[in-house]
């Protein structure tokens, strides 16, 4: 936090914890269709200037990659950028409880519809078209890998993550083997590899 | 699913280690948590496992409630709550760890390749996911999550809730026809 005070806009205000809460509830409730990352720039970086474009990006980056959902981790940083471990719970809690409340809601509503053949019919096709995101996320990270294959120097580094790609997705998707066993096996070696497969110069300085 | 203290047990012990390895977010423990809870516990069925899904999807908030629908299908509230705790607390505490060390960490050697290294790996696993909701669907399933994957490639910038809203509207024409 000291290390940021320099690109720290000004009007971090004197809020409390409960306010922020509210803040992440607003935003948790308003964000349809997973929107909420947009919508916490919107709010914390355009609307309130409590943090800083770099800041954001930052929080957002160490967010995607380390473990947990990427919005409620991304919470967890502002919280805590702004206000600590308290803010950090009321960021998690307002990202969570009151989201958790509408969709169970929307579950309810949902099984009192169900005799009508209209409404699977619209959640079949949300679930295909979410699915399609996925599919999309995931082709165009093993489409980067593999034009790296045929890139000059980059070979053995797309080589060996396309492989991991491939190996994880196999053992998970279609063996079904556990998850948490085949993530902790995976991840020291798909680390080394990137170690040794890496261009050190081009990785220092990055992050 | 009657309300005693072994399937909240359950349900904590299936999501609490999730938390931990779920590297790409929610959609990289799909494949996982469709097996468990569909397959293993049968908490779901898994046609009702998919529209879970598009609800968690559609509704405001993080897709990953997904796993908090699922408690409250297995386990009423109690179910709900157990579940949010495993699933969200643990790696909170993780990533609020990170957020303390990450500047001291980001000159070191290996995070780079620690940082690199994890990105197959959410990859693979977000592959997997899909695959776990395609399975679930026929023809037009497949058909409508092909054209999203291909369009959302084409057209990266468009709104995530206009593909869902489409692929709804595509799903219900199809019921009608």
């Amino acid at each position: 936090m000291a290390a940021a005070a320099n690109s720290t806009p000004p009007s971090r205000s004197s809020a409390a914890p409960v306010a922020l809460f509210f803040y992440f509830s607003k935003v948790g409730v308003l964000s349809f269709g997973g929107a909420v990352g947009p919508r916490l720039h919107k709010e914390f970086v355009e609307g309130r200037r409590w943090l800083s474009d770099a800041e954001f990006s930052t929080d957002f980056a160490v967010a995607r990659m380390m473990p947990g959902a990427n919005i409620v981790n991304l919470g967890a940083l502002i919280g805590r950028r702004l206000m600590g471990p308290g803010g950090a719970v009321a960021a998690v809690l307002g990202l969570l409880v009151g989201p958790s409340l509408v969709a169970i809601g929307l579950v309810a509503l949902a099984d009192h519809w169900k005799a009508g053949g209209t409404l699977d019919a619209a959640l079949q096709g949300v679930a295909a078209s979410a699915a399609g995101l996925l599919l999309g996320m995931g082709l165009k990270t093993g489409g980067r890998m593999a034009r790296m294959v045929f890139a000059d120097g980059q070979a053995a580094k797309g080589i060996s993550e396309l492989s991991v790609l491939v190996a994880i997705f196999l053992l998970v998707g279609l063996l079904r083997l556990p998850m948490t066993v085949v993530v902790v096996c995976f991840a020291p070696f798909s680390a080394a590899l990137a170690f040794l497969t890496g261009d050190k110069a081009a990785n220092k300085g990055r992050g | 699913m009657m309300a005693d203290g072994r399937t909240l047990l359950t349900l904590l012990a299936v999501f609490a280690p999730l938390s931990l390895v779920s590297f790409g977010g929610g959609p990289a423990t799909l494949a996982e948590i469709q097996h468990q809870a569909v397959a293993v516990h049968g908490w779901v069925a898994q046609r009702e496992f998919a529209d879970l899904f598009a609800i968690s999807r559609a509704a405001p908030g993080p897709g990953a409630l997904l796993v908090t629908l699922i408690g409250w299908r297995a386990d009423g509230w109690l179910g709900a709550l157990t579940v949010s705790l495993a699933f969200f607390l643990p790696s909170s505490v993780l990533v609020y760890l990170a957020g303390r060390y990450w500047s001291r960490w980001r000159d070191l050697p290996w995070h780079a390749a620690v940082e690199e290294g994890f990105v197959p790996i959410a990859g693979g696993l977000v592959l997997a996911g899909a695959l776990a909701i395609l399975q679930s669907g026929g023809g037009v399933v497949l058909g409508i999550a092909s054209a999203v994957a291909a369009f959302q490639l084409w057209r990266p910038k468009v709104h995530p809730f206009i593909l869902l809203g489409g692929g709804a509207m595509v799903s219900l024409l199809y019921r009608w026809i």
